[in-house]
């Protein structure tokens, strides 16, 4: 029986099945948090060590998670700010921009790539143009379906600045695919 | 999202962007098999060996607090006195050996020229001995264990003299010109 938000919280604040609580957090969340992770950051290895940040994080906040906002939203949000954080780090590391879609070929992270049908990989390549937090908005909006509502809460940024972001993201990727 | 604003959405990607409204949403990326089945388990594991928040700014006084407490263990009573008692005992065990091997060979000659060496010491001479080969191990000991106190005390019951107080005619030795004349 899946656990609902509400009592996986309860369980950990009260400190009792805390660890079958947590286990069933994950369960429930972690396909979802991988997809929107993945997405970003594209290799599963970085993925995965991102997406074990994000849970790990979750543990340490959960006993003074504030019910004011919900489970799913906060969830989102710590791995946005973790993706973003790591793509930043990488391109400290790199001393290239992450936001050139040369990045993740150069860096042999297209391997996927190769699967595609040639308007998917165009599509993924143009993907790859956006920047961290657009390509974010664009994939929380575009590949799952969210309110800007909600997305506005997972990043921090107000309905109106969202949109503006998600049409300039459109655009983006309607130019690449064209003159592609 | 209700089926009016998906609608509304739906039409403004179509006007904004034909090409890529006319593409299927696809997931082109695949995660390994298995690999939901064992995240929770890896996140576990993970957090179990994880040092906890602020243990190295902790640690310095942790170690500190530690040699502290060491210093301040106080060995019981009990156990000081039977390790004393181990110690003394071995010591004069040790002496009576050494004692024994050293007299067999330096005294060979006085005992060879008396053959009534031993014989001729009484009971209470041999019980002397003894008792001040015990009380000078006793004291060598306290020295090392820097118990100078008791050991002066000691040293002045079976000596009866008082280290403390230099006589006059020792005073007056070392002050003269014969003192002064011997060679080390």
């Amino acid at each position: 029986m899946q656990l609902s938000d509400g009592e996986i919280v309860e369980q950990v604040k009260s400190g009792q099945n805390t660890n079958i609580a947590f286990r069933a957090l994950i369960e429930k969340y972690q396909e979802r948090l991988y997809w929107h992770v993945r997405r970003m950051i594209i290799d599963h290895d970085d993925t995965d060590d991102v997406l074990q940040n994000v849970f790990i994080k979750a543990w340490k906040g959960l006993a003074n998670f504030r019910e004011d906002s919900n489970l799913y939203t906060w969830l989102y949000r710590i791995a946005t700010n973790e993706s973003i954080t790591f793509i930043n780090k990488k391109k400290k590391e790199n001393n290239i921009s992450i936001d050139d879609e040369s990045y993740h070929l150069h860096a042999g992270q297209a391997d996927y790539l190769m699967d595609c049908d040639a308007i998917q990989e165009k599509l993924e390549k143009a993907l790859l143009t956006l920047p961290e937090k657009q390509r974010a908005v664009f994939h929380m909006k575009y590949y799952e379906d969210m309110k800007y509502t909600q997305i506005s809460e997972i990043v921090g940024t107000s309905v109106g600045a969202l949109k503006a972001s998600y049409h300039i993201a459109v655009k983006k990727i309607e130019n690449y695919l064209i003159k592609n | 999202m209700n089926k009016e604003n998906e609608n509304i959405e739906n039409e403004e990607l179509m006007k904004m962007a034909p090409t890529l409204f006319g593409m299927k949403k696809k997931n082109n990326l695949k995660a390994p098999e298995g690999y939901f089945s064992s995240l929770a388990d890896t996140v576990k594991v993970k957090i179990d060996n994880e040092i906890p928040d602020g243990y190295f700014e902790n640690l310095a006084d942790k170690v500190i607090d530690k040699i502290e407490k060491e210093k301040t263990k106080v060995i019981p009573i009990q156990k000081r006195n039977i390790a004393r008692v181990i110690y003394v005992a071995a010591s004069i065990a040790a002496i009576f050996i050494v004692g024994f091997l050293f007299n067999q060979n330096n005294t060979i000659a006085a005992i060879a020229s008396d053959d009534n060496y031993l014989e001729n010491l009484t009971n209470s001479e041999l019980d002397e001995a003894i008792y001040y080969s015990e009380m000078e191990e006793l004291i060598c000991y306290l020295d090392f264990e820097e118990n100078f106190n008791e050991a002066s005390q000691i040293e002045k019951s079976i000596y009866d003299i008082d280290l403390d107080v230099i006589p006059d005619d020792i005073n007056e030795y070392i002050g003269s010109e014969y003192y002064l004349d011997i060679e080390f």
